[in-house]
């Protein structure tokens, strides 16, 4: 055998080993090797082909990385918006020299100096003994001060601008987060009030932010302990008119009265302002922390109610808030709050208590009434009551299902849309991945921080963490499995003979009876899923509530009806286009529209249960004729006229619904 | 020391000179902003940077953040004085360790749910295919991406990174790993996809 690698080493029967093979095809063999490569395959087939083998893997891999790959990775989630913000700040941080760069200065600008110095000693040694001790008393005073300024000026903190320290105490948030799966946040709040003609007055306030959850829980407490207690039937309204005078402006000014000190929620409303003036300022606590404060002043605040200027104050070495002061405008002057934060710490959920974020009524939960006297006006700072504050409203409820429906949870996720007891709107769920949460949760955004509604969307992973673990001795399920008592479809022989006929391999065509089938089957499902959703939306509301709806509720309730509609019209329409050469009958002329459906609610509900019903006798006789069964194969009824008309008139009675005003 | 001029063509934008030796950039002269010179690159290199730890590390949202702190240490190391010979490597390199120190390394491809497949497919239907060529293309790629899920996590950063054009030697410095062992790694990887070609 060709022994033309010339004592390079060789594989079995004198071919290259399968190592240097791929090494030649990816263009890695060194180039005397590769020399020797090039020459036993100009001569040897099997390596040749061998080398053709790989080269076709590199480049399934590569069309499958460019085709498929691509379009399964997400687009950043934030579309790289705030690399230039950031990249600033970094600029800036790298303004400041370092420790050692400036000591390099120093010492480069205390050479001659201490030259000159030393220079001067040396004539001073001959000089008068006192003439001495001045000097040398003078040389120490001018190291120490110089010393002193290079501290100050080394360790002084850099002066930032109000976005970059927005930024800065933002993400630092963010990391903190993100350190700790199913984060929650809980802050300790000491809040104080001073008003004209006044005492300053003092609320504790405890605040659990589920972050992976989205929901907060905000307790008081009483001065001096940090417990949650209730304080119903307590005497005086005092304790809680600070709390309550806060909750008031920050609401009037567009700030997150759940938060009351949040970076989140202070960048935001201090965003949205059209004419402000800012600056930051630096100063240094007795104890030595460094901190930053930005300070917002609204020049045209003139409103009661309205804040004039807000502070953020944050710790200049981590970026983190602990403390916001709000100016209010009011009819006698003003009102200063003071948020300090006392304590503060990055939970697991797993680690709180499940009567924090509990739904028990607030008679028995920890949670804490506003007011001291329940039937003046009972408004737990917990779980509003219905006869409270809010309460959701039908508006409210599409405006929620359409969100939902925009992001395609109404279909297959196991979502729930109910109002509770208490009247507030809660969005329930399980998804598959954290990704699908969060999708969930953003698509809700505009909703979630609405007090009347409450989102607890957790991952299939996150609920089965809560569930009990079983004991040992726990029985184990019976395995159980349906024999499939067929190895072909009904639809079959219809099947075979359509493909054949179009020139299919033999050796192809149960490939494609199978994709065909899958198909079929994934067209019916969603028709079938869509079919259902439109049915639960249309039997939601009563007449009377979709009566009660705004002109803005009832236009999102009817463009969910006709998107859901739309879909099943547009399922069935590519079912008929499939089948239609299979059993030889061409798609039909749409039926005329049921104009009728245009009339009233009532007679679209009826068309939306007669579309549900079609959908799903469909979807069954589709599962009949295209999937494997566990009993004897049905006969096939696809190619009957009767469900063909069916098929037809499901198509056009979607689409009168989807048509329908 | 001398540094070679590295240019590069990336995506469908203009060339780009991913040589960052401060003298060469006119940043001693004035001439070149640092920070316009980052950026400059991060809008060459952040797509393939974002794609490749999405694809070896599956975490989607962590990947950008990622991105964008390597991009933020090369700004760091030049403006120490420091430079960079080639920035594709040293982007990806350091991305690389920056996911490995935060991300966690138990996931792997994930199967993709029919609805996705799906869309997915729709999309990718080739029009000078007849529909059975479209249908067995679709499971071709089904296919492969199950044996693609099969792989082990190096083996598929390797791939990864060939496909992106590095060399053997760029590979193993990017993962720190030997240059034999990225060759025994892509070897090991390709015969497993050669399996499903040849059925």
């Amino acid at each position: 055998m060709d022994r033309i690698l010339n004592g390079e080493r060789t594989g079995q029967d004198g071919h290259p080993p399968e190592e240097d093979l791929f090494l030649y095809v990816d263009g890695e063999l060194p180039a005397r090797k590769a020399a020797y490569m090039r020459t036993h395959l100009d001569a040897c087939w099997s390596c040749r082909v061998r080398t053709e083998k790989v080269q076709e893997a590199i480049t399934s891999f590569v069309d499958y990385r460019n085709r498929v790959l691509r379009a399964l990775v997400p687009s950043p989630p934030h579309g790289w918006r705030d690399f230039d913000s950031k990249l600033k700040t970094v600029v800036a941080e790298s303004g400041k020299r370092s420790f050692r760069s400036g000591l390099r200065e120093l010492i480069g600008l205390l050479g001659k100096p201490l030259a000159a110095a030393q220079a001067f000693a040396s004539s001073v040694r001959h000089a008068h003994f006192p003439a001495r001790r001045v000097v040398r008393f003078a040389a120490a005073v001018l190291t120490i001060v110089i010393a002193a300024a290079l501290v100050l000026r080394l360790t002084s903190v850099p002066a930032v601008s109000a976005n970059e320290l927005l930024d800065r105490a933002a993400q630092a948030s963010a990391d903190q987060i993100r350190r700790v799966p199913q984060a929650v946040v809980h802050q300790k709040l000491r809040i104080k009030r001073t008003a004209p003609k006044s005492v300053e007055e003092t609320a504790g306030l405890e605040v659990w932010d589920d972050k992976s959850g989205s929901r907060v829980r905000d307790f008081l407490t009483t001065e001096g302990e940090n417990i949650p207690v209730a304080i119903e039937g307590m005497s005086g309204a005092r304790k809680s008119s600070v709390f309550d005078g806060l909750t008031s402006a920050l609401k009037a000014n567009g700030m997150d009265y759940h938060r009351p000190l949040s970076i989140g929620a202070f960048q935001e409303w201090r965003n949205s302002l059209p004419g402000k003036k800012e600056s930051v300022e630096k100063s240094r606590l007795s104890s030595g922390l460094d901190l930053l404060t930005l300070t917002v002043g609204i020049p045209d605040a003139v409103k009661p109610g309205q804040i004039s200027e807000a502070s953020l104050i944050v710790r200049a070495r981590d970026w983190h808030p602990i403390e916001q002061r709000l100016s209010v405008k009011s009819t006698e002057g003003e009102s200063e709050y003071d948020v300090v934060e006392t304590d503060f710490e990055v939970l697991s959920l797993d680690s709180i208590e499940a009567r924090v974020f509990g739904s028990t009524p607030a008679a028995t939960a920890p949670a804490v009434s506003r007011s001291e006297k329940p039937e003046a006006s009972p408004s737990p700072v917990a779980e509003p009551s219905a006869s409270a504050i809010v309460a959701a409203t039908p508006d409210l409820e599409v405006q929620v299902l359409s969100l939902l429906s925009e992001s395609g949870a109404d279909l297959t996720e196991q979502i729930t849309v109910d109002v509770r007891p208490d009247k507030l709107l809660e969005v329930r769920g399980i998804v598959e991945t954290d990704q699908r949460k969060t999708e969930l949760l953003n698509a809700l955004g505009s909703v979630i921080h609405n007090p009347a509604v409450r989102v607890d969307i957790e991952t299939v992973a996150e609920a089965v963490a809560k569930q009990p673990h079983k004991g040992a001795g726990a029985a184990a399920v019976p395995d159980q499995h349906a024999e499939i008592a067929n190895n072909s479809i009904a639809a079959d022989p219809e099947l075979r003979r359509y493909f054949s006929a179009r020139g299919i391999a033999d050796s192809e065509i149960d490939d494609a009876i199978r994709q065909f089938s899958r198909n079929v089957l994934q067209h019916s499902q969603l028709a079938l899923f869509q079919a259902s959703a439109l049915r639960r939306v249309a039997d939601r509301f009563t007449d009377a509530e979709l009566k009660s709806l705004s002109s803005d509720g009832r236009a999102k309730w009817l463009a969910i009806i006709r998107q859901h509609a739309a879909a099943v019209q547009s399922q069935t329409a590519a079912l008929m286009q499939a089948l239609g050469p299979v059993v030889g009958n061409k798609p039909a002329a749409a039926l005329p529209g049921d104009d009728a459906l245009a009339a009233s609610d009532a007679s679209r509900r009826d068309a939306i249960k007669e579309l549900f019903e079609l959908a799903n006798g469909n979807d069954q006789v589709f599962r009949s004729a295209f999937a494997l069964s566990t009993g004897s194969a049905n006969i096939s009824v696809i190619n009957t006229p009767q469900f063909w008309q069916l098929l037809v008139r499901t198509e056009a009675l979607a689409g009168s619904i989807a048509r329908g005003q | 020391m001398r540094v070679h001029n590295v240019r590069a063509k990336s995506g469908a934008g203009p060339e780009v000179d991913f040589c960052l030796d401060p003298a060469m950039l006119g940043l001693e002269k004035g001439t070149v902003r640092l920070e316009d010179k980052v950026a400059e690159i991060f809008e060459a290199l952040r797509e393939p940077v974002y794609h490749y730890l999405v694809a070896s590390f599956r975490d989607s949202a962590d990947a950008e953040e990622i991105t964008q702190e390597a991009f933020f240490r090369l700004y760091r190391h030049l403006h120490s004085g420091r430079s960079v010979t080639d920035a594709r490597p040293w982007i990806f390199r350091v991305a690389h360790n920056i996911a490995v120190e935060r991300l966690t390394v138990n996931k792997r491809f994930t199967t993709i749910d029919s609805h996705s497949w799906e869309e997915i497919m729709d999309l990718l239907s080739d029009p000078g295919l007849s529909p059975e060529q479209n249908v067995l293309q679709v499971e071709r790629y089904e296919r492969l991406h199950a044996r693609l899920g099969l792989l082990s996590r190096q083996q598929q950063q390797c791939l990864h990174l060939r496909a992106e054009g590095f060399r053997y030697k760029e590979i193993a410095e990017i993962l720190g790993i030997e240059i034999s062992s990225v060759a025994e790694f892509l070897r090991r990887a390709i015969k497993k996809l050669m399996r499903e070609n040849n059925g």
